[in-house]
């Protein structure tokens, strides 16, 4: 129509206006209402995961706090037991045979990693508790030794009293012993050879794989005087406590995992336990090198310092008084088992990953012992992440769901987007089809026509509304309109009666040129005349 | 004295049959006896507004022109079938609707002389006082001999061109035919056209008063063919209309 062409302004089509505000109204508080669900969930996993991780993390170090408790305890009973153990070889005859089967009637399981680097085998096998049993006489000569199942020659046997003839030159349990009164039991340091990183290595470049490589091989000695009747000094009963044993319980403590114990820790997880003694040497640990020993000349080998150069560390024992430099809280760790107190540290380490330190003291108060009532420590280290993977699977869990969640909602926008459009597409149809219809029936009355058909139509529509009604009013008007033009038009002919004159003449000629007509005009004046003749005889 | 009233137009169509009816109607109800014969005899229709029953008609005009009856024969007494307070009579004299009949008027003729004999006589008769010639339309014998014979002649016509040339011509020739009364009707005149103006140019191009001008009004044309008009609705413009004409042709 001419009216659009000159009306200003954008013309948006009813199907566009429509989609618009059904896009709108449909799909505008459901893109709120996903984006707040999925926020929402998105919130609540997220604190449910902060809480589950803080709960976890209590709860786990609560329980490695226990079990840090537990094993020093069962180390201090297993040591308070070799002290009866000590006592009840003084009541045994003093002969090879009587102290064999006293070796071989004391048996615990040591665990162990035997076969090649290449293939580690994980052996279990029941193994004696004392490698040595001696009686050694008043004057400090050994008079009866069987060592690791073996009775030593009498050739072999040595003065003890002397500490240079001791197995590691420098042991001092004969004094010691001596000067303890009846039924005391001496008990020394752990003692052993000191193994070096490259000794404990080998060719392997951590401590796990290196299978065949030097092991620390170390003892406890228990000493426990003899007295005669007359209350003389009348020697000792000396044994040797195969260490393995007790560093066991140390070594095989997998504080992360749900199998609990390992054959071998693996130093590089971080979740490994390790134990020192009353003097801050550390005597249980997977790297060896970091363990209390002795060098060749039967001294102690000084703790690894701070300005050492990194090959000189692995030639150089851990004692935790010296250790600050490596870690702060070694010392506080030190100072608190000696105080008789069990705890926790937390440390971050260089790549952000919390690890947690549970310490108890191993309560033990004999031999070299007795002063301070401790024996060591038993420390548990755990890397805190492994304590909440129960959490960060419900924070998988949560995502995974966050995000079918997000896909759920992207799939029912997308699809009420069609299904609005399809509708709105349809309705507008509906709607702006017969308007559309009603503008060419417009355009037609425009050109003076009527659009009968159209107009019926619309009218006869199965789904009446509006427009039909207004399609019917419009036929009104349409049928009105065309009846007063054609009117005007008519009016305008009878204004303009044209007669053909010359026509005309020509054919009233044709008429009156018949000889009937002239007949008839001559006679038709006195054909009228007889009638009122004949009338007016008859009235007259 | 009788009065010869010749109803015509120049084509069909124009509501010349419903005039004439309406106009007897007027003039019997005037006291008048009026006879009123159909000579349309190629497309008779009248003998229905005067509610003649075909299967009553035993004798037509047709009849008389074959000369089997006397045309006083073919009259019929409709004065109280049309209803309404008629002190005259009214004697219509049908053509045939018999196709046979029509067909034969069309093939053989028949001698118009014997017309103006017939309306001689049936003024005789039945004593009329007017009688009223319907006639065919078109410029036939008969219907030129209606007018040479008429005292008064109607000549009705619509206002649409293919009536104005015709009209012209009809308008011609009865004056030289020195027919004392000559009128013009413009009948089916839409509502829409100023009626006094229409009268004034229709005067002014044949030069001939004009007796009406009758709207088309979709109630004539509704009661057209149910009855006569100017009966049932005495009081209706259209009636007075219908009544000036007769007064008009009555001179």
């Amino acid at each position: 129509m001419a009216a659009t062409a000159t009306s200003r302004g954008v013309r948006v089509g009813l199907v566009w206006r429509f989609l618009l505000a059904a896009l709108l109204i449909g799909l505008a508080p459901l893109g709120v209402i996903s984006f707040f669900a999925i926020n929402g969930y998105q919130e609540a996993g997220d604190q449910a995961t902060e809480v589950t991780r803080a709960t976890l993390d209590e709860k786990s170090l609560d329980s490695l706090q226990l079990r840090t408790v537990e094993t020093a305890n069962a180390i201090a009973r297993f040591l308070e037991d070799r002290v009866q153990d000590a006592r009840t070889a003084t009541l045994i005859p003093r002969d090879a045979a009587a102290y064999t089967t006293f070796l071989a009637a004391h048996q615990t399981e040591v665990w162990y990693l035997g076969g090649t680097n290449a293939a580690p085998v994980e052996l279990r096998e029941m193994m004696p508790i004392f490698r040595e049993i001696a009686y050694v006489g008043a004057d400090g000569r050994e008079r009866l030794r069987v060592a690791d199942g073996k009775v030593v020659p009498s050739n072999q046997l040595r003065n003890v009293s002397d500490p240079a003839n001791t197995t590691y030159l420098s042991e001092d349990y004969f004094a010691a012993t001596k000067a303890l009164d009846p039924g005391e039991v001496y008990v020394s340091h752990v003692t052993a050879w000191y193994v070096s990183q490259p000794e404990q290595l080998g060719t392997a470049d951590d401590p796990l794989k290196a299978v065949e490589g030097k092991k620390y091989e170390a003892i406890i000695r228990f000493a426990t005087p003899l007295y005669t009747e007359a209350g003389a000094f009348d020697g000792m009963i000396v044994l040797a406590l195969d260490y393995r044993h007790v560093m066991g319980f140390a070594l095989h403590i997998l504080p992360t995992s749900t199998q609990n114990f390992t054959v071998f820790p693996d130093y590089a997880s971080g979740n490994y336990a390790y134990m020192f003694d009353n003097e801050g040497w550390e005597i249980a640990h997977p790297r060896f090198w970091v363990l209390r020993g002795l060098d060749p000349s039967g001294q102690l080998v000084s703790p690894v310092r701070e300005e050492m150069s990194r090959e000189e560390r692995g030639r150089h024992p851990m004692n935790l008084q010296y250790g600050g430099w490596a870690d702060p809280n070694l010392p506080i760790m030190y100072a608190k088992v000696m105080q008789g107190e069990d705890g926790f540290v937390i440390t971050v380490n260089q790549s952000n990953a919390k690890k947690a330190t549970t310490y108890a003291p191993i309560r033990f108060a004999h031999g070299v012992y007795a002063e301070d009532g401790i024996f060591g420590g038993l420390a548990i280290g755990a890397e805190m992440a492994e304590f909440h993977q129960a959490a960060d699977k419900v924070t998988t869990s949560i995502a995974a769901q966050r995000r079918s969640l997000e896909i759920q909602m992207i799939g029912m926008i997308i699809g009420t987007a069609v299904v609005v459009v399809i509708v709105a597409v349809v309705l507008t149809r509906s709607i702006s089809a017969p308007v559309q219809r009603l503008g060419e029936a417009a355009q037609a009355l425009e050109r003076g026509e009527m659009a009968e058909e159209i107009l019926n139509e619309l009218q006869q529509r199965h789904l009446r509304d509006e427009v039909s009604d207004l399609a019917a009013v419009f036929k009104v008007m349409a049928e009105q309109v065309i009846q007063r033009e054609r009117s005007l038009k008519q009016q305008i002919a009878a204004l303009n009666i044209q007669i053909d004159d010359q026509k005309k003449r020509q054919q009233v000629e044709s008429i009156t040129e018949t000889d009937y007509f002239q007949s008839l005009r001559a006679s038709a004046g006195q054909m009228r005349r007889r009638h009122q003749d004949r009338r007016s005889g008859e009235q007259s | 004295m009788a009065t010869i009233i010749s109803i015509h137009s120049f084509r069909g169509g124009t509501g010349k049959s419903n005039t004439t009816a309406n106009i007897t109607a007027l003039l019997a109800a005037q006291g008048y006896r009026v006879g009123v014969i159909d000579t349309d005899i190629q497309s008779p229709g009248i003998h229905v507004l005067f509610g003649l029953d075909e299967d009553h008609m035993s004798h037509s005009l047709n009849d008389y022109l074959w000369g089997t009856c006397e045309i006083e024969d073919a009259a019929y007494d409709v004065t109280n079938e049309i209803g309404g307070t008629i002190s005259g009579k009214i004697f219509l004299i049908p053509s045939s609707i018999k196709a046979g009949e029509i067909a034969r008027v069309l093939r053989d003729g028949y001698d118009p002389g014997l017309l103006n004999d017939g309306f001689q006589r049936l003024v005789e008769a039945l004593d009329l006082d007017v009688l009223m010639i319907d006639t065919h339309p078109g410029l036939n014998e008969e219907t030129l001999l209606s007018i040479a014979i008429s005292d008064a002649l109607l000549i009705i016509m619509r206002p649409d061109q293919q009536d104005y040339q015709g009209t012209g011509v009809t308008v011609e020739v009865a004056r030289k035919l020195d027919v004392p009364h000559l009128l013009l009707m413009v009948n089916k005149v839409p509502q829409t056209y100023d009626m006094e103006d229409v009268r004034q140019r229709v005067e002014q191009i044949y030069n001939c008063p004009v007796a009406a001008v009758i709207p088309h009004s979709d109630e004539l044309m509704a009661l057209a063919s149910a009855g006569v008009f100017s009966l049932r609705f005495p009081d209706h413009p259209v009636t007075a209309a219908y009544r000036q004409v007769a007064a008009r042709l009555m001179g």
